[in-house]
């Protein structure tokens, strides 16, 4: 009885086809499900630069007032604002103030508002940057552990 | 039939009596182009995770106010460098209140003495650290509104990866409480500006009526042919020429002062990055100018390895610089430089608007960007930093870095005499 199966230069073609095509269906796959890069100051991942951002903020008699004391131009402020056991994240360029600057806090920049936070305990000022990516410039905003909490009164 | 397929595979691959050769070759080759492949994708994702030296100032930078003082909203400031570092300024904000905690009034705009108002900071001299360690600096201050405290901020030019740039040293921020009273005030003892004989006879003294006898007598700014020591430039500010004459009521009259000014337009026409060095970029950018009927010298506003832009227009004249359709971009040469423009360069030698990308090779502050030039504009396939003409923020100069030397591009013409 004679064994026969199919010729090894045909199994070398198929197998190079089938490891390009799941190569292919896995690689569009993957980058689906990775973040698109955001990058500053020549190729730095926006995450890091969070890292530098400084900046004081006080709110005291209705009046909101942020200074940039760092390096890192603050493109907008994301305010997360805490009642009642729950919170809204509210962006204070769009939502809260006209007063913030059009490109944001520059390096001492300063902003100061009147700003009615009702029935707030607390809220937490987390900085947004402007980054590039592949698609042009994006923001980003920070993770919450690089925002400054304020106690309302 | 078997036997025929065996022995024209073998021939084909020339691996006679072996069964095993192709398929490991070939395994060889996509294991190590898979490897490369998935090796580049990876570097590509994780070298933006490398951390860089962050923007910083060093720790022995300190300064320390040693004395404030402020009369009739004067603020008179004096400012210790107690550290170990030479500081280039400061940022000075200030509260209005005594229940306000941080200090957000920008009272860099007030400065009237002792440095200078440049992106929200007071300099003492652009480009420079020129206060050094243990010397003493005096700011004066016109306030328009009132005061309780002031906070300052060092700032310092730090070199890094070959560019100056301009840092905030925010650990070492100063506090001092001040009141103030930021209005002038008839009755205050000084003849402020805008008071005179007419207005507050109290603090400037009584009013003369002898206009017309060929002296200048208070509140007289001139009389007939007797202008003091009055030009242009005095009675409205710097930059401005012509001849200052004395009106009938003995005040100047400026109508026939005109203001100095530059022009700086960008190309209408386009070239490719290789048109072979600056010299003929300065040629090109003449030609256009002569075309349009614009008199005066101009340069191309392009860097390459062996120049920097901002050498065309340093030092500092304090000449404005305008757009042909005379739109102002820019204070003087300090103000071109600080990162910023006034309005976008986008109007071409004969004042039509043209938003466009414009080779540069150069960042905001006027400095070369290394290796961005088009190959000292020689090559038409390498990259180069362009510009933005629709843009006044960094982007005018430093839009993106492109690998297209071949594409056709405007350049900037500055005039220079």
């Amino acid at each position: 009885m004679k064994k026969r199966g199919i010729s090894p230069v045909i199994a070398t073609v198929l197998l190079v086809a089938m490891i390009i095509v799941v190569g292919l269906i896995v690689f569009l796959w993957f980058s689906g499900m990775t973040e698109e890069t955001i990058t500053k100051f020549g190729g730095t991942n926006v995450k890091l630069v969070c890292d530098d951002v400084q900046f004081q903020s006080d709110y005291n008699s209705g009046i909101l007032s942020i200074v940039n004391i760092g390096n890192v131009p603050v493109f907008g402020m994301k305010v997360k604002i805490f009642s009642e056991g729950s919170h809204e994240t509210k962006n204070l360029k769009d939502d809260l103030s006209g007063n913030w600057p059009k490109l944001g806090l520059n390096q001492g920049g300063a902003f100061s508002d009147s700003i009615e936070f009702a029935g707030a305990e607390k809220i937490v000022l987390i900085p947004v940057l402007m980054g590039s990516s592949d698609k042009g410039e994006k923001t980003f905003a920070c993770e919450d552990r690089y925002g400054h909490e304020i106690t309302v009164e | 039939m078997s036997e025929e397929i065996k022995k024209r595979c073998l021939l084909i691959f020339k691996f006679p009596n072996s069964k095993k050769g192709i398929s490991i070759m070939i395994g060889y080759v996509l294991l190590i182009t898979f490897a490369i492949i998935i090796s580049a994708i990876v570097y590509q994702w994780i070298k933006t995770y490398v951390p860089r030296e962050a923007l910083d100032c060093p720790d022995g930078v300190s300064i320390f106010i040693d004395e404030i003082t402020c009369q009739a909203g004067i603020l008179n400031l004096t400012l210790k460098n107690n550290g170990r570092f030479s500081i280039a300024g400061y940022f000075i904000h200030a509260t209005n209140t005594s229940e306000q905690e941080l200090a957000t009034i920008d009272l860099s705009k007030y400065i009237s003495g002792g440095g200078s108002s440049r992106s929200n900071s007071v300099i003492f001299t652009w480009n420079e650290n020129s206060m050094d360690p243990n010397e003493e600096r005096k700011s004066i201050f016109y306030l328009l509104t009132n005061i309780n405290s002031v906070e300052i901020i060092p700032v310092r030019f730090q070199v890094q990866d070959n560019k100056k740039r301009f840092v905030s040293c925010g650990n070492a921020k100063t506090k001092e409480i001040v009141n103030c009273v930021g209005e002038f005030f008839c009755g205050d003892g000084i003849c402020n500006p805008g008071e005179d004989c007419l207005n507050c006879e109290s603090d400037c003294g009584p009013c003369t009526n002898d206009c017309g006898d060929g002296v200048i007598e208070s509140p007289e700014q001139c009389d007939g042919e007797e202008l003091g020591n009055g030009t242009c430039a005095s009675v409205l500010g710097d930059g401005w020429i012509g001849e200052l004459s004395c009106k009938a009521d003995c005040t100047f009259d400026t109508t026939a002062c005109e203001l100095e000014k530059k022009i700086i337009f960008v190309s209408s026409r386009t070239y490719q990055g290789d048109f072979s060095s600056i010299t003929a970029a300065n040629t090109m950018c003449n030609d256009s100018a002569s075309e349009a009927n614009l008199s005066g010298e101009f340069k191309a506003w392009l860097s390459d390895s062996s120049q920097d832009a901002k050498n065309l227009i340093l030092p500092d004249s304090g000449i404005p610089f305008y757009t042909t359709n005379n739109i102002i971009v820019a204070d003087n040469s300090t103000d071109l430089l600080n990162g910023t423009i006034q309005n976008p360069i986008n109007r071409n030698e004969y004042g039509t608007i043209n938003d466009t990308l414009v080779w540069t090779g150069t960042d905001e502050f006027g400095d070369a960007i290394v290796g961005d030039n088009c190959e000292d504009w020689t090559k038409d396939n390498k990259q180069s930093t362009i510009g933005n003409s629709s843009q006044k923020n960094a982007q005018w100069a430093n839009y993106q870095s492109v690998t297209d030397c071949i594409d056709m591009r405007s350049i900037y013409c500055i005039q220079i005499n």
